[in-house]
């Protein structure tokens, strides 16, 4: 690259009247303004729904995701207390429960209590949230 | 108009209408940045999308060291020189200049364009064939008005190779530019 043309960029890049060749300055100042112009590119009109509907979707598969991970976390407790008992030989005394039955109402709301909760939680909050995307 | 950071802040609370604004304010940059380097028409769009998908993955970890449009321009330049190379697609982070530039000079003749009338059009085609680093500081610099320090930070280069590859793809330009235009006086 030599010092003259370098010259003669950097004054047309600065602002500044270049000194040279005229049909060089001509022919740089053309170029310069065809560079200027954008590369010719079809946006859909809908770009950015469609960003939108993939942002959806990703966030989509990542709560199955993270459903099957709650799901396979729960087989795998349920296998591993059951594999714990049978090797260690605990024999468990459900006497204590059999206390429960004098407050079955009680146990019975609870658990309904939970379970209402549960929903709200699942309809109100969590589906709120859900809209906004 | 709503700044970056309080644009930022709104998508980081969940606002859709927001993010949607995000993609309308720096689509153009990122379709320019991907449409430079990669060919394929088919593919441009998709590539378009997954970069703004990586925006809203990461736009948590932005904490305004640059300019919104620098750090999303960085994202579209990355993700299109992977795309690049997963597609086996000519590029080198040193490219030889010498070879690709001699593929340059030997293939974009002034015959082979001479139906070309359009300055701008013309320029356009020389540009395509041009090595992809040639290209990504041409539109940095030309089309989106980005600084030395901002085209640097974009694509990993140091600010003496930016301004040699801006300053030798001009001069290319220039020299075909040239050639074609006293071709067409002497005819």
């Amino acid at each position: 690259m030599n010092k003259y043309d370098e010259e003669l960029q950097r004054n047309i890049e600065n602002g500044l009247t270049p000194t040279g060749e005229a049909s060089d300055v001509r022919i740089y100042r053309n170029l310069f303004k065809s560079l200027s112009k954008p590369p010719v590119v079809n946006i859909p009109l809908n770009f950015a729904d469609h960003v939108v509907a993939k942002v959806n979707e990703q966030q989509a598969q990542r709560s199955s995701r993270v459903f099957v991970w709650h799901g396979v976390g729960i087989v795998m407790l349920l296998l591993a207390a059951v594999v714990g008992f049978v090797y260690s030989g605990i024999k468990v005394d459900t006497s204590n429960f059999k206390q429960l039955a004098g407050i079955a109402g009680l146990v019975v709301f609870s658990i309904v209590f939970c379970g209402i909760l549960n929903i709200i939680d699942r309809k109100v909050v969590a589906g709120k949230l859900e809209s906004q995307w | 108009m709503i700044d970056d950071k309080a644009l930022v802040k709104k998508v980081l609370d969940g606002d859709v209408q927001a993010f949607r604004l995000l993609i309308n304010r720096h689509q153009r940059l990122v379709f320019h940045m991907i449409s430079r380097l990669v060919k394929n028409t088919g593919e441009q769009e998709e590539l378009c999308q997954d970069v703004f998908l990586k925006v809203h993955d990461k736009l948590g970890e932005f904490g305004f060291q640059s300019r919104l449009s620098t750090w999303i321009a960085t994202i579209a330049y990355r993700h299109a020189i992977n795309h690049m190379r997963k597609q086996r697609i000519l590029f080198t982070e040193y490219p030889d200049d010498d070879r690709e530039l001699a593929a340059f000079v030997e293939h974009v003749t002034p015959e082979s364009i001479a139906s070309e009338k359009d300055m701008d059009e013309y320029v356009l085609k020389l540009i395509e064939r041009l090595p992809p680093h040639y290209r990504t500081v041409l539109t940095l610099f030309h089309v989106e008005e980005m600084s030395y320090p901002e085209i640097c930070e974009i694509t990993g280069m140091p600010e003496g190779t930016v301004k040699n590859y801006l300053f030798r793809a001009r001069n290319l330009l220039k020299e075909k530019v040239q050639s074609y235009l006293s071709k067409e006086k002497a005819i």
